[in-house]
């Protein structure tokens, strides 16, 4: 009986996180699970109506368009954060004067509101008077596109955008990564005549691997998420070529109150980043070495 | 003894009558007060909080002692999620509730407030009301819907002009005979490349892709549709609102006449931006204009080519919600604000919107508010021709298919008969998903 009462001590202290987390996380994704088979427009209670949401949306040609601008802005912006904040950590990596600071200004994005660094970003894109086109007129003797306005270069600007305010978190990762990486690898292959390029490909790359495979899911899942971006730049256009998954989740939910077939998608989008973390898993394997 | 006797019953009639007269007065006191009765009136008029306290609310309280008015003021970006979040809940958002037009469908048919028509009926005659803003208050939307809401302030869509601009193209105002053919003539006339660098600098007209009242104004005039007269579908696929929308669009791809719209920024931003001579929008713009260095006016949206003369109405309205326990009292509040608020404070109360009973509307404190521009022109689009299409799912027919078509249209994307088709399809199919147990699509 004692040794019942000692076993069962550690989940009486428990209850209370326990509870809080049955109620408001377990009992919500049950819930919205069971959302997602119904006709609920908040109002009226909801109407059961098993796969009806799912075969909607399979069936909806504005759900495939904002699928692929979802995924045409991981495409764009996962690499190009990857490869950017890469280049900066490898800068800031340097133990140069003053490289403290240069750490913190491009950290400063990170921590900046993403809804105020928006609404900078969006003045910046104004076609007529947005510093971006000025500089392209008059330094350049360009004329810059319409960004927001195009319906070719509102997705690129609104990736733009995102790279540059997680930049910082990327290069603060990669810069533990690098300084990780112990200095006897780089004698032995500057001992072995290895020049510079060389010795980041063959012993920066390998060993920072399993930081750059922790970068990449963590962008991917941000990237898939993009919300709030959409939400200040764009509201989705224009021609609904910035309208991307949790926006258009968001629409569905809260402004059309289309809670069931909005919970469906929040489903497909939850699916669809497992699927593609475990891919990325399965594939890590060949190319992530933890040496 | 006997004088004994005599005291006593001297000093008990004395007692009796002392008694009776403090009952009876205590009666008079003890009385129970009329009930305090506590209103909560609901709007968004943030900016105007302590005018609606002082001119609206205090006065009402003076000509009502028995009642208390309390204000919550929602701003307007969470107002209609909150407004749907308690008619869900069935919690009152408060006893008189403004809503706008574009989401009270969604409260009608959702049997959210009272029918107000046998109070109408008994303390106002219609004819004392600009009568054709009350459609937009029925459900099933028409004459013959219930009057579920009151319209207090209205708006329709008008012709603003830069009058500066106008003079120094030399081109004459326009006036209430013009058509879109004057329009376009004018317009070419008004677009100019100043500087010689090959780039346009000044547009003759800002046209609408169709998310502000100018794209209907324009498209219904010009003989076009965006719904079947039943609201049951959409008709922008027909040969004439395809030519229509074709009108539009060339105004930005063929004329060249109007730069491509942003979503960056509103029409009034545009037009206060001294960058586009005409632009026919909401005549709410009017306030974001008070302020400018130039001169302009507004005047009646032209005529189609068949003397069509068509313009967008919209407005503000107040409703009771059914869970509210003071139906009567509300109504009474109602009252005051459609005809009782300060004269000297009317258009700053309604941030200038016309107010809907006519003796306010036809008022100097209305006519001549700030900012001064020809607001007769509004009343007179208002009463003759004015007209009003919201349904139920409009905000997602509008975001979703609408807009986004017409912007194919306008960057060159899909030709217009493509996205007017595509448009129509989509518009249809979010009409028809309205009847219950239909999923979206």
């Amino acid at each position: 009986m004692k040794k019942f009462i000692s076993r069962l001590e550690p989940f009486l202290y428990l209850t209370p996180t326990l509870t809080g987390l049955l109620l408001f996380s377990a009992g919500a994704v049950v819930i919205s699970f069971l959302m997602s088979f119904t006709h609920w427009e908040i109002v009226s209670p909801p109407e059961w109506i098993g796969l009806g949401n799912y075969s909607s949306m399979l069936h909806s040609d504005l759900f495939w368009k904002v699928f692929g601008n979802t995924f045409y802005y991981t495409l764009l912006s996962v690499p190009l954060s990857i490869a950017l904040s890469l280049a900066l950590a490898l800068l800031v990596h340097e133990r140069v004067r003053g490289i403290a600071f240069f750490r913190t200004a491009y950290f400063l994005p990170v921590v900046s509101s993403t809804v105020a660094v928006a609404i900078v970003w969006s003045w910046l894109y104004h076609p007529e008077i947005g510093l971006i086109n000025l500089f392209l007129k008059k330094a350049l003797g360009i004329e810059g596109p319409k960004w927001l306005s195009d319906t070719d270069w509102a997705m690129p600007a609104m990736v733009l955008m995102s790279v540059w305010k997680g930049l910082g978190y990327n290069m603060v990762i990669f810069l533990a990564g690098l300084q990780n990486i112990s200095e006897e690898y780089y004698e032995a292959a500057r001992i072995d005549g290895a020049p510079a390029w060389r010795r980041f490909l063959n012993v920066t790359l390998p060993m920072l691997s399993p930081t750059t495979f922790f970068v990449l899911i963590i962008n991917l899942i941000g990237s898939f998420q993009v919300f709030e971006q959409t939400y200040i730049l764009t509201k989705g256009g224009p021609a609904n070529a910035t309208l991307t998954l949790s926006y258009y989740i968001y629409q569905n939910a809260f402004q059309f109150f289309k809670m069931g077939y909005a919970a469906s998608m929040a489903y497909v989008l939850f699916a669809v980043i497992l699927l593609v973390t475990l891919f990325q898993f399965k594939l890590q394997k060949k190319w992530v070495f933890y040496g | 003894m006997k004088l004994d006797l005599l005291k006593r019953v001297c000093f008990l009639s004395v007692s009796l009558c002392t008694l009776l007269l403090w009952l009876s007065c205590g009666k008079a006191d003890k009385s129970p007060p009329e009930k305090q009765i506590v209103l909560k009136l609901v709007h968004w008029y943030g900016p105007q909080r302590d005018n609606w306290q002082k001119e609206i609310i205090e006065s009402f309280e003076r000509e009502h002692a028995n009642i208390k008015v309390g204000m919550d003021v929602v701003p307007y970006s969470l107002y209609y999620a909150k407004t749907l979040a308690s008619a869900a809940s069935g919690a009152p958002m408060g006893d008189v509730v403004a809503i706008d037009d574009w989401f009270a469908p969604e409260l009608f048919k959702r049997n959210y407030t009272v029918d107000l028509q046998h109070y109408f009926d008994r303390d106002f005659k219609a004819q004392d009301f600009i009568t054709q803003v009350f459609e937009m208050c029925r459900f099933p939307l028409g004459e013959n819907g219930d009057l579920l809401a009151i319209p207090f302030a209205t708006g329709t869509t008008v012709l603003f002009y830069n009058r500066d601009l106008f003079d120094q193209a030399g081109v004459s105002y326009p006036d209430s005979n013009w058509t879109y053919a004057d329009l376009l003539a004018a317009a070419r006339k008004l677009t100019r490349d100043i500087d010689g660098d090959g780039i346009t600098d000044q547009w003759g007209i800002l046209a609408d892709d169709g998310t502000y009242t100018g794209f209907d104004t324009m498209l219904y005039s010009l003989g076009g549709q965006i719904l079947s007269p039943d609201l049951k579908q959409s008709w922008i696929d027909r040969p004439k609102s395809v030519a229509a929308l074709q009108y539009i669009v060339d105004l930005v791809r063929k004329e060249k006449v109007s730069p491509l719209p942003s979503s960056l920024e509103s029409m009034g931003e545009k037009f206060g931006s001294e960058k586009v001579a005409m632009v026919i929008t909401g005549d709410f713009v009017k306030l974001a204009l008070k302020d400018v260095r130039f001169r302009w006016d507004i005047t009646l949206p032209p005529k189609g080519p068949e003397g069509l003369r068509l313009s967008r109405r919209f407005g503000n309205s107040f409703c009771i919600p059914r869970q509210s326990q003071h139906p009567n009292e509300a109504w009474e509040l109602i009252k005051h604000v459609l005809t009782s608020p300060s004269r000297g404070r009317l258009n700053e109360l309604f941030e200038s919107m016309m107010p809907v009973y006519k003796s306010l509307a036809f008022s100097k404190d209305w006519i001549e508010g700030v900012p001064l521009c020809n607001r007769r022109a509004i009343i007179e689009t208002e009463e003759k021709y004015s007209f009003f299409h919201i349904t139920p799912g409009w905000l997602e027919w509008r975001e979703q298919a609408l807009t986004p078509e017409v912007q194919n249209a306008m960057t060159g994307r899909k030709s217009v008969p493509e996205a007017a088709h595509d448009a129509a399809r989509r518009i249809s199919a979010i009409l028809k998903q309205g009847e219950p147990g239909k999923a979206p699509l």
